[in-house]
């Protein structure tokens, strides 16, 4: 006969001290994910704006879910008028998105150097969780644009696709409105499954979908990635 | 085999209610959550039984790798798994699915287990083919949401201390006793795949579809497992699929399960020097040791190692150090259980610290009981 643990009722314990608890001592796998958000001048108006909604409706929808919010790190690059880190990587959970990321738009399509910037940030992250022995997930990179770059992008998209296809990376890229550039934006990306097209600005759907991959990687092993949710059941994909 | 299943769709009977109180948090985690934007039944509508009745499906509540999970419209505490279509495509991975599920629920022993969400029958699609199989549901919040940070602990088990996770242990080791010694060993440990009774403090164990089980004339293997649980030589074996998981792999992810929950969602592979912690398990560079042999981290991780007693931490020694490369050296169930057992008896009489997360590491100078 086994013998049986009894919980003592009258033993004298500290709460967990939540107030004190440091990045390094959240011991889930890190998830990174890079948005690159096209804010050139093209994008102004309802465009922008619904961008903004959604970026910021996928924080507090990942932020909701108790396992993801701690393991999935959000970066926000916006490119237009420049290209910069508008939001460095931190767990959702620290995030203080609310309303909005507030985007503006203007300038050109400087899709190559916000590649590059986000491979760099992307590559900082992981050597920074290597330093601290925490495990990651495959990071995530995504190109949202309604245009075309013009900048020196041709070695960004090969270099980002070609990590793709070797499966370092997750790579999905989205056009938005009828004059993006489908065929450049497809170099970006893996030829399975390719860029993939936003129905009018479903970007509210697009971001749940988002959210709701990132829910099942998070819960899952950082060397097997299960099946992702299909785009097709979300409505927001041409 | 046909009354069972018109006995286990019959709504009224209730013969197997839900041991926990109503309105209990209910999860389905060893998938994931479903996600908000898929339609209620993910395109499914219904199954059938094995006569060939209709079930109307509930919604979708969690999918995984394998399959989905929804309710069953007409009763609340069942559920049943379908398997994804691409899974079922594989004709020869259907066929063992289906001969597998189909002896699991034969098995009487286990099917009644009341901390296993057992397959009971097997499901046809409305095709009229075999895709996927009804269980009881099972209630609690996943380990991994629970013990994965410290953060969702204080959330979810604020009155929790020390012996609330080692009495957590020793149910798991208990109800992992029972399984085997029906020569049935759960593989998958994946935390996701375990449901606390956070006032009960026990362990439900579901998916288990993943069980290396043995039939009545086969021993049906597991399918999926969660490498970061593994054993070294099942990491390193490429046909595992297609080996029977030994006692002494089975060892070792007991001893990483163990480690998780006492240590509050840590791996023994962090070590102070970095580098990714599941690399670490695939090199056998492991941080624990004692005094100066010790190369864990500092902070939260260290502070907590430092309070457990000495015979647990040489048994994690033993299981992640030693073990690593010579599985015979992995503690048993009977090892682990005696020892937990000693470390509440240590905290009882308070020669241990109780606090899940104690405000700073033991005293070098600590020249107690244990």
């Amino acid at each position: 006969m086994n013998t049986p643990i009894e919980i003592e009722a009258t033993i004298v314990s500290r709460p967990i001290p939540t107030h004190a608890l440091t990045y390094a001592d959240n011991p889930q796998p890190r998830c990174p994910v890079v948005l690159l958000l096209d804010c050139s001048s093209s994008m102004a108006g309802p465009p922008i704006e619904e961008l903004d909604r959604g970026v910021a409706q996928f924080c507090r929808e990942l932020k909701a879910d108790p396992i993801a919010s701690r393991s999935v790190e959000v970066c926000v690059i916006p490119f237009g008028e420049q290209v910069c880190v508008s939001l460095p990587f931190k767990t959702v959970a620290e995030t203080s998105v609310q309303g909005r990321v507030r985007l503006d738009a203007s300038g050109r399509t400087p899709m190559g150097a916000a590649v590059r910037l986000g491979l760099g940030e992307i590559a900082q992250r992981r050597n920074f969780y290597r330093s601290i022995g925490v495990s990651a997930y495959k990071p995530w990179m995504v190109l949202l644009t309604d245009g075309q770059p013009n900048d020196d992008w041709q070695s960004a998209a090969m270099l980002v696709r070609e990590m793709a296809i070797r499966g370092e990376l997750m790579m999905v890229g989205v056009g938005i409105g009828s004059e993006v550039d489908m065929l450049t934006l497809a170099r970006f990306v893996p030829p399975d499954p390719g860029p993939y097209r936003l129905a009018g600005l479903q970007f509210a759907n697009f971001f749940r979908w988002l959210s709701d991959s990132l829910r099942v990687v998070s819960s899952g092993s950082t060397i097997v990635q299960r099946a992702l949710p299909n785009p097709i059941q979300y409505d927001w994909n041409l | 085999m046909l009354s069972l299943v018109k006995n286990w769709f019959a709504p009224a009977a209730q013969s197997l209610s839900c041991p926990w109180p109503a309105g209990h948090r209910a999860a389905r985690a060893s998938l994931s959550a479903a996600p908000a934007g898929e339609s209620a039944s993910g395109g499914l509508a219904e199954v059938r039984d094995e006569r060939g009745i209709s079930k109307p499906l509930g919604p979708l509540l969690a999918r995984g790798g394998e399959g989905g999970v929804y309710r069953l419209a007409e009763r609340d505490d069942v559920l049943v798994k379908v398997y994804h279509p691409e899974v079922l495509a594989d004709a020869a991975r259907r066929r063992r699915l289906e001969r597998k599920i189909g002896e699991m629920c034969q098995a009487q022993e286990l099917r009644n287990h009341s901390r296993a969400a057992w397959p009971r029958t097997g499901l046809l699609s409305s095709a009229g083919e075999w895709c996927g199989y009804a269980m009881l549901r099972k209630h609690g919040v996943s380990l991994r949401e629970l013990c994965g940070n410290p953060v969702n602990l204080a959330r979810l088990a604020p009155a929790w201390h020390r012996q609330h996770l080692v009495k957590l242990c020793v149910d798991f080791l208990d109800t992992i006793d029972a399984f085997c010694s029906k020569r049935t060993l759960p593989i998958d440990f994946n935390p996701s795949n375990f449901l606390v009774n956070v006032s009960a403090v026990e362990v439900n164990f579901i998916d288990c579809d993943g069980f290396q089980f043995l039939g009545a004339s086969v021993m049906h293997l597991c399918e999926a497992v969660l490498p970061e649980m593994c054993a070294p030589e099942i990491l390193a074996r490429k046909n595992w699929r297609e080996v029977p998981v030994a006692a002494s792999s089975l060892r070792f992810s007991i001893g990483m399960m163990l480690f998780y929950i006492l240590m509050v969602g840590n791996s023994p592979y962090r070590h102070r020097n970095g580098n990714d912690p599941v690399e670490n398990l695939a090199n056998g560079c492991c941080g624990l040791g004692i005094g100066a042999d010790c190369q864990l981290p500092s902070g939260l991780y260290y502070t907590i190692w430092s309070h457990l007693i000495f015979d647990l931490k040489a048994l994690f020694i033993r299981c992640f150090r030693d073990g690593h490369g010579k599985p015979d050296a992995r503690p048993s169930v009977a090892e682990w259980r005696s020892v937990l057992v000693k470390y509440n008896a240590c905290l009882r009489a308070g020669h241990a610290e109780a606090s899940i997360i104690p405000d700073r590491p033991k005293s070098a100078e600590f020249r107690g009981p244990v």
